[in-house]
């Protein structure tokens, strides 16, 4: 990998790499430095590193770099969503939006990731396995449970907004 | 792929995780036109999607990294080639001004300082040379050159002087090419030639005395230094034995009344006892048929150096030789103190 070609890789998957971070811990500076580490970890391994994998690394990098901040800091500050850069929100719905957030901040890291990655980034779930060192079978339990643990909050949510 | 009423949840996942393919997915939802009852359940599954959203890395240039490498096009070569000129307009007076300005430094100090031009200002460090360390490392060095030259040069002109056959050194060359030339009979006799040690010999007798002249070349030849018994040559001692037996008449017939009657007469008393001598060396050499040698090696014993005329006390420069590593050793020692 190039200089320029890290570059690019910092044009295109920074804010990817951030976003996933950042819905995941709900803390900006603290996001910030994991990516920021991530990209230094590319940076030094660029040599063995392809341009091709370049963005499953970082996100496999920032992953594991999360997951050792949750278990060192062991304190999901919780941020207000509102607190968040002003143009994160673009959902029409945002009621909805915010019901739906609130709900999946309430799943367990392993499944909020799995959404955020399968939603966000696009990840099929092989690639996620890759990321998260999981099966693909287990990836695909784990995300069901997920996608059936939101459906049921949101259909509580509806009753009541209704 | 089939969809039925235990399998339409799983299938509804995947098809909102887009992990089906766009076959499955008409078929998906052609199954979901034929049963509208679980059109809602699609659409709840459908409502956990996140929708992609545009947050940003607010320190996006800070990952960046610049190009190290250096190009022609980004150095200024005109800063580097007045690099003295810029040094001693700027910061040369500054820092000048500066050292003079501390109180704690001493005037020789800042007179130093005075340079004209910051090229001159070169710290010279005095070349660390060690009087002691030189003298003795050049002893040492010519000591070396001298045994090694010494070993190099050992002659076989050196070994006869050191054995004290010859006085001189012409002696022990005259002594050495004769000892090559008749190191033919030697090499007949299958004895090997390899090393020039002379002989200590056990028998003095006159008949031993002959022995031992003819085969003081083959005696050499023998490399071990162990006392090692050597068989004369009985043949060549018993042609001498009839040769002296034919010049006197009186020792061939001699018997024992004979050379008591004879020793009473004064004209025969002369000629028996040369008889009788000649007989009980004859004797003699019956009986030593077999003559021993002890071989000494006087390499180890004598340690006498001789380059050319010079000889040298081979222990005494052992002793300076350690003289000079203990000097060594005690110099090294005071240093690490």
């Amino acid at each position: 990998m190039t200089d320029q070609t890290y570059n690019d890789c910092v044009d295109n998957f920074a804010d990817g790499v951030y976003r996933f971070i950042v819905k995941n811990i709900r803390h900006q500076e603290d996001a910030q430095d994991i990516v920021q580490s991530a990209f230094e970890k590319l940076w030094m391994n660029r040599a063995q590193v392809v341009p091709e994998k370049a963005k499953s690394y970082l996100f496999t990098v920032a992953y594991h770099q999360m997951i050792d901040h949750i278990r060192k800091s062991n304190k999901m500050s919780v941020v207000d969503e509102t607190a968040l850069p002003q143009q994160a929100i673009t959902q029409e719905d945002t009621e909805l939006k915010q019901v739906l957030l609130r709900a999946v901040n309430e799943l367990n890291p392993t499944q909020k990731s799995l959404v955020l990655l399968k939603d966000y980034e696009g990840y099929s779930y092989q690639e996620i396995g890759e990321i998260m060192n999981l099966s693909e079978s287990q990836v695909k339990v784990y995300l069901h449970r997920a996608r059936l643990i939101l459906k049921n909050k949101l259909s509580a949510y509806a009753p009541t907004a209704s | 792929m089939e969809i039925n009423a235990t399998t339409y949840e799983t299938i509804f996942l995947l098809y909102i995780d887009n992990e089906l393919s766009p076959k499955e997915r008409l078929q998906v939802e052609a199954w979901i036109v034929e049963n509208p009852s679980y059109a809602l359940l699609m659409e709840e599954l459908k409502g956990t999607l996140m929708l992609p959203e545009s947050i940003r890395f607010p320190n996006k240039a800070n990952l960046k990294k610049r190009p190290f490498a250096p190009t022609k096009e980004n150095i200024d070569t005109t800063e580097i080639e007045n690099l003295d000129a810029i040094w001693s307009a700027t910061y040369s007076n500054y820092l000048m001004q500066e050292m003079q300005a501390m109180p704690g430094l001493s005037n020789e100090f800042k007179k130093g300082l005075k340079r004209e031009t910051p090229s001159k200002a070169m710290v010279l460090r005095p070349f660390s040379f060690n009087q002691n360390k030189f003298t003795y490392a050049a002893v040492a060095a010519l000591l070396m050159v001298f045994i090694g030259y010494q070993q190099l040069t050992k002659t076989p002109e050196t070994y006869t002087l050191a054995a004290g056959k010859a006085t001189s050194v012409k002696e022990a060359k005259e002594l050495t090419v004769a000892n090559t030339n008749d190191l033919s009979h030697i090499e007949q006799a299958g004895l090997p030639i390899k090393n020039r040690v002379p002989l200590k010999r056990n028998t003095l007798s006159v008949a031993t005395k002959k022995v031992l002249a003819d085969n003081l070349l083959i005696a050499p030849s023998v490399s071990t230094n162990k006392v090692q018994p050597m068989i004369a040559y009985e043949t060549e001692v018993s042609t001498e034995k009839t040769a002296m037996i034919q010049t006197n008449e009186i020792a061939a017939t001699n018997t024992e009344f004979n050379i008591l009657a004879n020793l009473n007469e004064p004209s025969l008393k002369a000629t028996t006892i040369e008889a009788f001598n000649i007989q009980a060396s004859q004797e003699v050499v019956a009986e030593k048929t077999e003559t021993s040698y002890e071989i000494i090696d006087t390499e180890e014993e004598d340690r006498t150096l001789y380059i050319g005329n010079l000889e040298i006390d081979g222990n005494r420069l052992r002793g300076l030789k350690r003289k000079v590593t203990s000097l060594f050793k005690n110099n090294k020692s005071d240093k690490n103190k």
